[in-house]
């Protein structure tokens, strides 16, 4: 992919997806949640729905590897349970080259079951080829 | 949430080259400079890093564990990567409350590693009780 030409608006995502509760469980298995099962009983730790979502960007984008995550913006507004229906939307933000690193920002928002659920702002600062 | 504590930590996670393998099966990040030796060897890093996603995980943990569902739902996050996390290295949570304002209360966050140096900064805002 050319990301000299993805332009502020363009639209990286607009997917149907679910987090199933195997899912849910091998995500915290990862992050070696400790969290107490009361405080995430039938729900999804919010940082999956937005690692679900950042994924889907790093799908549609192809970044190169090597592409580094600079910085994060996070807004949760409802918990979701497994199996939700969730719809993830991202657009390009920002996209500019600053002395060889090229800057990509991405917007993205996940609903659940039609209503808001996640958005946030990810960051990305990608090597130019010399 | 109605009390704001001035002071908020959470556990100790050790990163592992095999939880960095488990975390891009859970989120789908596959981006070789975590999970490639001869891959991030070319990079400025010279050895695998953590996911940013990943580190960040913890920071929510501990939000999660505190707040519970006023985190969940209605809590607001904005972080900047600062420095690498190498499998092997040691990070912790934590965050000093700066303010209650405007119903919500304004915590500055930090992971910092297993030698005190900050590798995610940023600020976390959790809705009070009204």
């Amino acid at each position: 992919m050319d990301l000299s030409r993805l332009e502020p608006g363009h639209v990286l995502v607009d997917e149907a997806m679910t987090i199933s509760a195997a899912a849910c469980a091998a995500y915290r298995a990862a992050v070696e949640d400790e969290t107490p099962q009361h405080l995430l009983n039938d729900v999804v730790p919010c940082m999956a729905v937005a690692a679900k979502a950042l994924a889907a960007v790093l799908r549609a984008i192809d970044l190169p590897a090597g592409t580094v995550h600079t910085s994060q913006e996070l807004e949760f507004a409802a918990t979701v349970a497994p199996g939700s229906a969730l719809h993830a939307k991202a657009t390009i933000a920002q996209n500019s080259v600053r002395r060889g690193t090229r800057f990509i920002a991405v917007d993205f928002a996940v609903t659940a079951d039609g209503d808001a659920a996640v958005r946030g702002r990810t960051s990305l600062a990608i090597a130019e080829a010399a | 949430m109605s009390d704001a504590p001035p002071r908020i930590a959470g556990p100790e996670h050790r990163v592992t080259e095999a939880q960095l393998r488990r975390y891009a099966d859970a989120s789908g990040d596959r981006n070789p400079l975590h999970l490639d030796p001869a891959f991030a060897a070319t990079t400025p890093y010279g050895k695998p890093i953590a996911h940013g996603m990943l580190v960040l995980a913890f920071l929510s943990e501990m939000l999660t564990r505190e707040f519970g569902k006023a985190w969940l739902c209605g809590g607001k996050l904005k972080t900047r990567f600062r420095a690498p996390v190498f499998p092997g290295d040691t990070v912790t949570a934590g965050g000093t409350l700066r303010a209650t304002s405007d119903g919500m209360a304004v915590y500055d966050v930090a992971v910092r590693n297993q030698g005190g140096a900050e590798v995610i900064t940023g600020e976390a805002s959790i809705p009070l009780d009204s």
